[in-house]
């Protein structure tokens, strides 16, 4: 299984202008996905995973990651961590929303400014998004969706904010899969699911990975990030936020 | 919900989307973006094309985490857009912290036009597009 990418709004370019400039965007995510997949034996990190490279004989843009890890290792107190419990040079928490990030970059300097794109369910809204329902992102329920009680956790609305991004993290869909960086162990509190809000995709991503490996204590840190928002789903149903949550939930059409 | 985009007059709606092929990993090699601008060729699907503007939607198709069910929507002879279906939203339940469960709730039951948390998988969205198109007449 993998995420699936999904580009939406409006444009102003041609057909073949518009093909060509997502053409681009894809091509780049795929070259991307060569470059920093895991479960791809031959590719570059999954070679340096086994020792037989180096970081200073890969493409510079592995650097840049790896840079890029370390920053928001330090910036998280630890909480985030590119390196696996085995100690292998994991960046897939980051690589995903950064790829979208760079896609979004591209789709814009072709000229298009009123799209969203859909990250493997982390989501990014453009700055000239049109349409009221298109600020509108809805949470899925901390439950797999093949569950019967699956649907929709609750609906945050970005229009007139700073915001732009909103990820999600949780064991619903791919079970544990964020480990504690301190223990080394898969993180097992009592939480099921962060969804932060930001102004950045990659930041919303980050925070919502390292909160979700701290637990519910990460409420007071993420107070002290400007431009985030969170909400946490414990697992006894019972929700928890920082103090400017309420401000971003959907308000029901009509009122 | 349907996740759809409103019509604006003087802009043409687009919708694009690529897959992964690998978990946890980014991007692949379906490309489903040049099956809509391209008009056409999905590996074992075929879109009637040069026929009227038509919407239709495909099966639910489960998989391993869930189901996928999507819209495909022609126009002009061509695949214009591919949207995807959610399941309804019921209440929430837990009492912990009531002035965000009320909040919570409060917006459950408004229109969005994208979807945070779910992560859908490769195989399944392809099942699910090849569904919606094979109902396009």
């Amino acid at each position: 299984m993998g995420s699936v990418f999904r580009f939406a709004g409006r444009t102003p370019l041609n057909e073949q202008d518009q093909a060509d400039a997502l053409t681009e965007a894809c091509a780049f995510l795929h070259a991307a996905d060569e470059m920093f997949s895991l479960y791809k034996p031959e590719s570059p990190l999954s070679r340096l995973a086994r020792g037989e490279t180096k970081v200073a004989d890969l493409n510079p843009i592995v650097d840049e990651i790896w840079n890029a890890c370390e920053a928001w290792s330090a910036e998280t107190d630890g909480w985030f961590n590119a390196f696996t419990p085995d100690r292998i040079f994991d960046p897939s928490g980051l690589v995903k929303t950064w790829a979208a990030s760079e896609a979004a970059r591209r789709l814009l300097a072709a000229g298009l400014t009123d799209f969203a794109i859909n990250a493997g369910g982390d989501v990014w809204l453009s700055d000239g998004v049109t349409g009221e329902r298109s600020w509108k992102v809805g949470i899925s329920k901390p439950v797999t969706i093949a569950s019967p009680e699956a649907g929709i956790l609750t609906v945050f609305d970005l229009l007139n904010s700073t915001m732009r991004a909103v990820a999600t993290s949780g064991t619903a869909e791919r079970g544990l899969h964020i480990w504690n960086p301190r223990t080394y162990e898969f993180a097992e509190n009592e939480l099921i699911q962060v969804t932060v809000i930001a102004d950045d995709l990659v930041k919303a991503d980050v925070w919502a990975t390292a909160a979700f490996a701290e637990g519910v204590d990460a409420v007071a840190r993420l107070n002290r990030v400007p431009n985030l928002e969170a909400l946490f789903v414990l697992r006894d149903g019972g929700l928890a936020g920082t103090d400017g949550l309420v401000n971003y939930f959907a308000k029901v059409e009509g009122e | 919900m349907p996740y759809t985009t409103e019509r604006i007059p003087t802009r043409k709606k687009w919708v694009a989307s690529t897959a992964t092929i690998a978990l946890l990993s980014i991007a692949g090699a379906i490309g489903l973006d040049l099956w809509l601008t391209g008009g056409s060729n999905i590996p074992g699907v075929t879109v009637p094309t040069g026929k009227p503007d038509q919407t239709v939607t495909g099966d639910a198709v489960p998989y391993a985490y869930g189901t996928v069910q999507l819209e495909v929507v022609r126009q002009g002879g061509k695949l214009a857009a591919v949207n995807l279906i959610q399941s309804g939203a019921t209440a929430g339940r837990g009492q912990a912290f009531p002035v965000l469960q009320k909040a919570a709730i409060d917006a459950q039951g408004t229109n969005f036009a994208n979807l945070s948390g779910a992560t859908y998988t490769t195989d399944a969205f392809k099942t699910a597009l090849e569904s919606a198109i094979s109902k396009l007449s």
